[in-house]
């Protein structure tokens, strides 16, 4: 039976804690000399304590200590860069919206997960959106109010077969090509003349796909705000664009048939997955400034927060473009990256005739050929 | 001559180192962010470790933590140690994590931490019996036993990380304590 009172107890779980004053402690000694259950009590705490006391502390897992240090570095450059917002929850946040997926995922491996999400996030974007700059739809370039209706939809050429006898300078669809000046331009460039002796860039003009999501009312939209005007005529963006490591990363299967994979849940489990963990070029984006700026742009923020951007990730021409190997390649391609940033491109590539032409090498060295006859 | 170094390792001289780096870190200083995981990575795991009996998921505690931390930096009030503040995210993380895996699977008394093989047979042992143990408490009580076992917190100290009064902290330290002497010492511990 316990003799002991509640503030014995106490006294003599204080004494273990080191928690009594001197007095106290005077007070739990002449206790314990005088009633064996005050004794006994300090004896099987003083127990416990030598148990607890013979358990060897543990050392943090080193990969544990490595990701604490690389989220550090990640952590010191965004603020840097003064973001009134995490940009890690941020980037979490905004694929959350568009997948759905990542909610369990988010409450472990935290490092891995915003890394990978903020890369996928700025590919995607990326090659939603790259090149085709806004500025085609400024009034006065081609036409007006429309950057399309600058190039006749002959028409012509759907489901028809062109011929070698259709590629000349008096052919109307052709003629209205050349006669536009950023359109002869661009197709006598040396870039564009390189760019379509590659058979994947010269595939993808008539890729169905492709084209879907080009005139996809989403993809207009998108081109056409002004979050999208601001992001392309960012620094940032076009640092991030430009850099090795991103186009490396664009270049590789790997990361291009995770982002078209159906569920990030997935992906996170395959093995593709971890094998892009390693990738260098991945590596290397993660700590490009660049790309940090971007992500911290309010335009590319707005974007990812738009209906459009929703939109054109669920559409599933895009999906297709994606798992595309003709676009991986050219995706690949500096050449195509040059050309895509011209605005006469948009206007070219909604040239039915265009597109015809672009499905035979023949006739496409034909079509350059006419063009630098052009004076 | 001779010149003799002294290092002031006083709890009130580690507060304004603490409280030091924090400053040169959101400076823009890496490395004083570096010194911060150092000095503290090690004890933020086994808090995490003995919260929740569980190796992998002590590792994500371990890094959620610190990445929390750091995220928050900027609202860190100075007049605060800064190890009450990473302590007190590391066991609310963890508890978070109990009440996450409570919903999946009950995990809670499977104890999952198998010793390295540099630890002694009777460390091993008694690192096991107080494992499961722990794990047979309610998380609020086992958290105030790890503060104090193993990270040797005051009362005080103990009621600062988790937010609640120094009677609190007795109240459940006591009678948690009560528990584990009646499940490690009667059994023949």
């Amino acid at each position: 039976m316990n003799m002991l009172t509640k503030y014995q107890i106490e006294l003599i779980h204080r004494e273990i804690d080191g928690e009594n004053t001197n007095e106290e402690s005077v007070e739990v000694r002449k206790l314990v000399e005088t009633q064996p259950e005050a004794l006994a009590l300090m004896t099987s705490l003083r127990d416990l304590d030598t148990l607890f006391g013979e358990v060897p502390p543990r050392d943090t897992p080193l990969r544990v200590k490595e990701l604490i240090h690389q989220e550090l570095s990640l952590n010191l450059k965004l603020r840097a860069q003064e973001t009134t917002q995490s940009i890690t929850s941020w980037a979490m946040q905004q694929w959350k919206g568009v997948t759905n997926l990542m909610e369990e995922l988010m409450s472990t491996k935290r490092v891995l997960i915003v890394a990978t999400t903020a890369v996928a996030v700025i590919a995607i974007i990326g090659q939603a959106v790259v090149g085709y700059e806004p500025s085609v739809f400024d009034a006065g370039t081609v036409g007006a109010g429309n950057g399309m209706s600058g190039v006749q939809q002959a028409g012509r050429y759907k489901g028809h077969t062109m011929t070698e006898k259709d590629i000349t300078l008096s052919n109307p669809e052709i003629g209205v090509l050349f006669q536009n000046d950023q359109v002869l331009k661009l197709i006598k460039s040396e870039v564009f003349q390189q760019a379509m002796h590659d058979n994947a860039f010269r595939e993808l003009q008539s890729n169905q796909e492709f084209l879907a999501l080009f005139q996809s009312d989403a993809f207009q939209q998108l081109m056409a705000s002004d979050a999208y005007e601001q992001l392309m005529s960012s620094d940032a963006y076009h640092d991030i664009m430009a850099s090795d490591a991103y186009q490396q990363l664009l270049a590789n299967d790997v990361f291009v048939h995770l982002l078209a994979s159906d569920s990030y849940q997935q992906i996170m489990a395959s093995d593709a997955y971890h094998e892009l963990q390693a990738n260098a070029a991945y590596q290397q984006i993660l700590s490009n400034d660049a790309f940090l700026k971007v992500l911290a742009n309010d335009s590319f923020r707005e974007i990812m927060s738009s209906d459009a951007y929703q939109q054109i990730m669920a559409n599933d021409a895009y999906q297709q473009l994606l798992a595309s190997d003709v676009f991986v390649q050219v995706l690949s391609n500096d050449a195509f990256h040059d050309i895509m940033a011209n605005d006469a491109y948009q206007q070219l590539l909604a040239s039915d005739a265009f597109q015809a032409i672009a499905q035979s090498a023949q006739l496409s060295d034909l079509f350059l050929a006419e063009a630098n006859r052009v004076q | 001559m001779n010149l003799v170094c002294t290092v002031d390792n006083s709890p009130a001289a580690n507060d304004d180192l603490d409280r030091a780096l924090v400053r040169r870190f959101l400076d823009g200083e890496r490395t004083a962010g570096d010194e911060l995981v150092d000095r503290y990575h090690r004890s933020v795991f086994n808090i995490a470790l003995r919260m929740l009996g569980n190796v992998q998921d002590a590792e994500d505690v371990t890094q959620t933590a610190f990445g929390n931390a750091f995220e928050a930096l900027d609202s860190y009030d100075p007049k605060y140690r800064f190890f009450s503040w990473i302590y007190r995210m590391t066991v609310n993380e963890s508890l978070n994590t109990l009440k996450r895996r409570r919903n999946v699977v009950s995990l809670d008394g499977s104890f999952d931490f198998p010793a390295p093989d540099q630890v002694s047979q009777s460390a091993a042992e008694a690192e096991e019996k107080v494992g499961s143990a722990l794990l047979e408490l309610k998380p609020d009580d086992r958290a105030v036993v790890v503060l104090r076992h193993f990270v040797s917190f005051s009362y005080e100290e103990i009621s600062d990380v988790l937010g609640v009064p120094v009677k609190t902290v007795k109240s459940r330290l006591f009678t948690a304590r009560e528990r584990l002497r009646q499940s490690l010492l009667t059994a023949g511990a």
